[in-house]
Parts: structure tokens; C-alpha cells; sequence
């Protein structure tokens, strides 16, 4: 983690490029933080029809001209770029979490941990009731417009039964012999089984198909988002774990009795960490990238959502508006130059360390 | 070799089989079904029915599309007022055997005869809808791709021939910049740019032309059509050169540092016959793994150009079907984009052994 602050100290000491996008991008992420306090005149959904497509620069009330219902394109632009960094920054962590914790367990532990038949039945069960009295049920609860109370009744049930299951049958499961004997676990195979799984299709295809499915909401694109971005964090960090499992230190730490978990902690991920990082900053700017596209076709998000991609959409109906595509499709290449030029730095940074 | 594709076959199937059959439950769980709308009172084209008509009009379309019948062969019997407002048995799953007579049993049969179903919307077979399309599609992506591979080709080479650092230093960044465009910007930038009145109006903005099917030849008509074609395939190249040269550069980079490279300079080739003789059947090698990864590009890339241009093709008919919530197009594009990222695996891999000869020793 040190190396990687160091790294952009360096960075930001020796190249001036750099230093611009990273003070445009600190910039944008400050501006969009004081945005509910700043004095604008219009909200991102008012309508002014009596003013549609204003041309820019005529009007001081709306300096960069409006859309085809009236709505004001500079503040579109900034609630745009507050709505579209926020799914892609909240989107991103989460996927890089995820997909971290994954990679970095099937790279540590391969196809060899062991685990006793017992605890691989409690898991298994675990997950299965999980899946109904926590998921199922409450999807039916809520389709159904039934009481609340069964919603509640199913999670308090769910969680007993876990418990009862970890604490009471796990004991008893342990004196059978034949469930005492320890299994390998294939924690590898089984993370690149559903990484092959995942990525058998073009991501824009899921995210399509899945948001055509579902009626349009954040919160489920979000899902969709997360689930097909997963991946490639996790594969980068089992990769570097595979690399760094050899590495003499690693040994040390476990031959000082350091537990498995203690050892990915704090010897594994801060020295995984930083083509993660990386992908998390190449990750955002994708996601940014798909957000506007996604809501300029009108797919998955709903049509009171502010983005780039919305307003940009208001040229399909009328081609000489070429405002409602410069300004906000501008802002976003420029954020999304910045982002390349900082993993590209960072990139190159890390490269060059594994060279030496 | 072909033991070695066999395998690659078999083991890529169930992966497909798996996604594919994940999207139609996918389609037919989640809520909202097509057709809801007919339900919805005093709204709409069917407003005016008496609400029994509208009741009656819904059951028919779905017992048209089958979509009274249960999803898949276990099912989960659903909750309901009557189980959960007297007892507690909702708390013990309950689960059903529904037999054959499924959704997913019924399209997975069709689907090994080749049938993709019939479109909720327009009741015309998938398999033709897509049929159409699909050539408009397949036209614009093949031309494109051939020639962003030149094009980076050419570019890549260049860079690491001779005076190659001078030109470097432009075309790097400025293959940077391109790249952050987003694509759907790209395009309508172009139609700003050289579709409008107000500025160029070098080409047509919009579809391909009026087409009087059997009046002309199929070269008139191609010829006809081609100006509406520029653009599309314009905006494609531009979108997907930076990556591939950027990938062409850093292999041909890479192979030129090799011992063999140094060997031919010293035999007195000249610096282009180096290139083109040596280094780049070696650089070539990556570069098949990327081309048969682009596909994903493609097909993102041709949603998006297919509704700015609009040209009826795949992309279109994806958007325009998920849309209308038409699901038995929905996935039977995807049954097919998947198909053909498998095929493109399979030949990435026969072309993998016709430019290594190693890969065949080994595969034997």
C-alpha cells in the first residue's frame, strides 16, 4: 500500500501530465461533492417549454442551452457526472472487493486446502437455506404485496436454522467418522470455471438482456454491473497471488505460525494490490463509459435518472442540436481521458518495478 | 489437431449451455411479462375494452406464447394469501415436478431442431427475423475489422521502422485521445460533423436507402447502398484502432528485440524486409488471442451504430426487442452472438496452428 502512495508521489513529482489529470479528476470529485450547496437555479428534471432546444450562449439563464423538453444542459452535465461517477466509483469498489477476495483465495489456497466433509455439508446447507428463507421468500413477499410480517418471520427463521446448524448439528456431524475425513477443496478450479462461465458472453450483451428483463431501476443495473465486472479483478489478483505464493516471504510468514487468514491480510493483498488498482481506475472509466451508453439507448436505467448519456440521447430528435452532444459528450471524454492517463502512468510505473 | 479441437469443442459447449440457458430462465423469472400492458386499465391502445375482454385478450396471449406454463421442471410452489395468512407451512419448501410440459423443456427442444421460437410481438419465426438482419450486420463488421487491421498494421509496422520514434510520439497520444472517446459520441460527433447540413453534408445520415427489392441486381444495389455504409464503418475503425495497434506496436516491439532480428540486420537486409520477413509472422502470434476477443467490441460496437445510423441489423433488433420486452428475440440473439464467439475461439485456434508450427507438434 506504501509502494503504491509512493508510486504516486513519484508520479505526481515528475510528470506533468499526470499532475493535470489528477488535479482535473480531485477537481470534478470536489465539484460534484459541493453540488447539493451550490446555487443553481433549476433542478435536473425542470421542464422549461417554452424554451426547448435554446441554442447556448444566447440566453444567461440557460448557458449552455436546453433539451428537447426544456431541461438545462449545465446542470444536466453536472448531476450527469455526479450520477454516472457515483454508480461507476460504488460499482467498481464493490467489484474490486469482491473479485479480490475471490482471486486472492483460489490463488492462495489452489486446488489443495483441505476441508472435512462436516464443514463442506454445513456450508453447503448454509447457502441453500440462505438462498430461500433470506432471498426467495422476501422476492415473493415483496411480488406478491403480502404482509410484512412473512418477510420478517422467513429471515428470523433462515438465520435460527443457520444457527442451530453451525452450532449444534456441525458438533454432531464431527463424531461420524466417514464425515471427519478432509476433501480437497477446488477453490481454483471452481473461481476459473465461473470466471470462463461469466465471460462466455460480450458484457454488453448480459447487461442488455438482463436490464430488458428486469423493469428499470440503479439498484438492479448496479447488480448486473458488479456481476459482470468481477471478474477481471479476479483474475488479476489470483494471478499475482500464484506469482507471490513462492516468494521466500510468504514462507516465512507461515513457517512464524501466522494463520491463512492473517497471511492473505497482511502479507498477500498489499503486495497484490496494485494492478487492482490500476484495473480499478481503467474499471471506472468503463463503467462511465457504459452508464451513458446504456441510458442513451434507454436501456436499464429509468427516465428520470440525470446522465450524460440522457442528455446526449435528445439529438435523436433533432440532428442540428449539436450542444446536447458536444458539452456533455466532451465532459465525458475528458473525464475519461484522465482516467486512462492515470492507470496508464501507474501501469507503466509497475511494469518498469517488475523489470528491475 | 483436430483431437485438440474436439476437446476445445466439448469443453466450451456446457460453459455456453449454462449462460444461455441462466439468460431464458433469466427472461421468463423475473417479473414483468409481455403482454402486462393489455392488463393495465383506462391506458393505452386497449383502454377502451371492458376489463372481462382485456382479461380474456391477456389469458389468449399467453396461452399463444406458452407463457402460462412453469419455467423450468422443479418448480417452488409460489406464496399466496391463503399460506401464509393461517399458517406457517410457507416456511417448509415445497417443491413441484411439472414434467415436460415446461417453458424451458419446450425451448430447449425447439432449439435442437434449429428453431429459435416464434417473437412474442410479431408471431414471425426468430430464425428469420434474425436471418434478416443479419447480413446488414456481418457486412459492416467484417469490412470494418479487415480494415482496422491493415490500418493498424501499417501504423504498427511504421512505428518500429527506422524514423519510427518521431512518428511514435504523435500517434501514440493521439491514439490515447481517440480511445477516451466513448464510441456512441464517436458517432454522433461524425454525423455532426459529415452528416448535417450545418457543416459537411458529405454522406446520408440515416438508414440504407429505399430498397425496391428484385428491381436492380444485387451490385446496383450494393453500389446504392454504399454510401450509407461509409460512416458506420468509419466510426468502427476509429473506435477499435487504438487498441489494436497499440497491441500490434507493443508485439512487433517486443519480437524485434529478439537475437534472430539482430541476425538478419547483420546478414544486410534491409530494415523492411526485417519486419516483414521475420518479425511479424513472431509479432502475428498475440495478435489472433485479440482478434478473436474483439467480437465482444464488435457486438457492443454494432448495438450502438445500428441505432444512431439506423440500419436494420442484429444491434437493432436486440434494442428494438428489449424494448418491446420481446423475449424470445432477446435470446435468440444472444443463443446466436454466443455461437459465433465459440466458432471465432475454434478458428482463432486453427490459425493459431497454421502460424505456429509448435502449437500442432504439441497439440498431438
Amino acid at each position: 500500500m506504501r509502494v503504491l502512495l509512493n508510486n504516486v508521489i513519484h508520479l505526481w513529482q515528475t510528470r506533468w501530465a499526470f499532475k493535470l489529470t489528477l488535479i482535473y479528476l480531485l477537481g470534478l470529485i470536489l465539484f460534484i461533492l459541493l453540488l447539493p450547496v451550490m446555487p443553481l437555479a433549476y433542478t435536473p428534471n425542470q421542464m422549461d417549454l417554452q424554451h426547448t432546444f435554446l441554442e447556448p450562449f444566447v440566453s444567461t439563464a440557460h448557458l449552455f442551452g436546453t433539451d428537447q423538453l426544456g431541461r438545462d444542459v449545465l446542470v444536466n452535465i453536472l448531476y450527469g457526472a455526479r450520477n454516472g461517477l457515483a454508480i461507476a466509483f460504488i460499482v467498481m469498489l464493490l467489484s474490486t472487493i469482491v473479485g479480490t477476495t475471490i482471486g486472492a483465495v483460489a490463488g492462495y489456497f489452489g486446488n489443495t486446502y483441505k476441508i472435512s466433509r462436516s464443514l463442506l455439508l454445513v456450508i453447503i446447507a448454509t447457502v441453500a437455506i440462505i438462498a430461500y428463507y433470506g432471498l426467495y421468500l422476501p422476492m415473493q413477499v415483496k411480488l406478491q404485496d403480502l404482509p410484512v410480517r412473512v418477510g420478517y418471520t422467513s429471515a428470523i427463521v433462515g438465520v435460527a436454522i443457520s444457527f442451530i446448524l453451525w452450532f449444534a448439528v456441525r458438533p454432531l456431524l464431527r463424531r461420524a467418522s466417514f464425515l471427519n475425513k478432509h476433501v480437497s477443496f477446488p477453490a481454483d478450479a471452481l473461481t476459473l470455471r465461473t470466471i470462463e462461465l461469466v465471460t462466455s458472453l460480450p458484457k454488453l450483451l448480459i447487461l442488455i438482456s438482463v436490464a430488458a428483463f428486469a423493469p428499470p431501476s440503479v439498484f438492479i443495473l448496479c447488480v448486473i454491473f458488479i456481476f459482470t465486472y468481477w471478474t477481471t479483478p479476479a483474475r488479476l489478483a489470483r494471478a499475482e497471488m500464484l506469482r507471490i505464493k513462492q516468494l521466500p516471504y510468504m514462507e516465512a510468514a507461515l513457517s512464524l505460525g501466522l494463520k491463512h487468514r492473517q497471511i492473505i491480510l497482511t502479507q498477500g493483498l498489499p503486495n497484490i494490490i496494485s494492478p487492482v488498482v490500476v484495473n480499478f481506475i481503467f474499471g471506472v472509466g468503463s463503467l462511465l463509459a457504459i452508464e451513458s451508453t446504456l441510458s442513451f439507448l434507454g436501456i436499464g436505467l429509468p427516465p428520470t435518472f440525470p446522465s450524460w448519456g440522457r442528455t446526449i440521447s435528445g439529438i435523436r430528435s433533432d440532428l442540428s442540436a449539436w450542444w446536447l452532444v458536444v458539452f456533455p459528450g466532451g465532459f465525458l471524454a475528458i473525464t475519461l481521458l484522465a482516467l486512462h492517463i492515470c492507470s496508464f502512468y501507474l501501469l507503466q510505473l509497475t511494469q518498469e518495478k517488475r523489470k528491475v | 489437431m483436430l483431437r485438440y479441437l474436439f476437446k476445445r469443442l466439448l469443453l466450451a459447449i456446457p460453459v455456453l449451455w449454462v449462460m444461455v440457458s441462466v439468460i431464458f430462465i433469466l427472461s421468463r423469472i423475473l417479473p414483468g411479462t409481455f403482454g402486462e400492458q393489455i392488463l393495465l386499465a383506462d391506458e393505452g391502445f386497449y383502454g377502451n375494452g371492458a376489463k372481462q375482454e382485456r382479461a380474456l385478450a391477456y389469458q389468449q396471449l399467453l396461452e399463444r406464447t406458452n407463457q402460462q406454463l412453469p419455467v423450468f421442471y422443479v418448480g417452488l410452489t409460489p406464496l399466496s394469501e391463503s399460506n401464509t395468512s393461517q399458517n406457517y407451512s410457507y416456511l417448509l419448501p415445497q417443491f413441484t415436478w411439472h414434467g415436460a410440459q415446461n417453458q424451458y423443456h419446450l425451448w430447449v427442444s425447439a432449439l435442437l431442431t434449429g428453431s429459435l421460437g416464434e417473437s412474442f410481438a410479431s408471431a414471425r419465426p426468430v430464425n428469420a427475423m434474425i436471418g434478416e438482419a443479419a447480413a446488414n450486420t456481418f457486412w459492416i463488421l467484417s469490412i470494418s475489422m479487415v480494415l482496422t487491421m491493415l490500418l493498424a498494421l501499417v501504423l504498427g509496422t511504421s512505428m518500429v521502422l527506422g524514423k519510427g520514434i518521431r512518428l511514435r510520439r504523435i500517434i501514440l497520444p493521439a491514439l490515447i485521445v481517440l480511445d477516451s472517446f466513448p464510441f456512441f459520441v464517436l458517432c454522433l460527433l461524425m454525423l455532426l460533423l459529415f452528416a448535417n447540413p450545418d457543416m459537411l453534408q458529405l454522406f446520408p445520415a440515416f438508414g440504407l436507402g429505399f430498397l425496391a427489392p428484385g428491381h436492380e441486381s444485387g451490385f446496383l444495389q450494393t453500389l446504392q447502398q454504399f454510401p450509407y455504409f461509409v460512416l458506420p464503418i468509419l466510426c468502427l475503425v476509429l473506435a477499435n484502432l487504438p487498441y489494436l495497434t497499440n497491441q500490434f506496436y507493443t508485439s512487433l516491439a517486443g519480437t524485434m528485440q529478439a537475437e534472430y532480428i539482430r541476425t538478419a540486420h547483420a546478414k544486410g537486409l534491409t530494415p523492411f524486409q526485417v519486419v516483414t520477413h521475420h518479425a511479424l509472422r513472431n509479432a502475428l502470434l498475440p495478435v489472433i488471442t485479440i482478434l478473436s476477443d474483439m467480437i465482444p467490441a464488435l457486438v457492443a460496437g454494432a448495438v450502438v451504430i445500428e441505432v444512431i445510423f439506423a440500419i436494420p441489423g442484429i444491434g437493432r433488433l436486440l434494442v428494438t426487442s428489449v424494448l418491446a420486452r420481446d423475449f424470445p428475440v432477446i435470446v435468440g440473439i444472444v443463443v446466436v452472438i454466443a455461437l459465433v464467439k465459440m466458432l471465432s475461439h475454434v478458428v482463432a485456434d486453427i490459425c493459431y496452428a497454421l502460424v505456429d508450427p509448435r502449437i500442432k507438434q504439441d497439440a498431438r
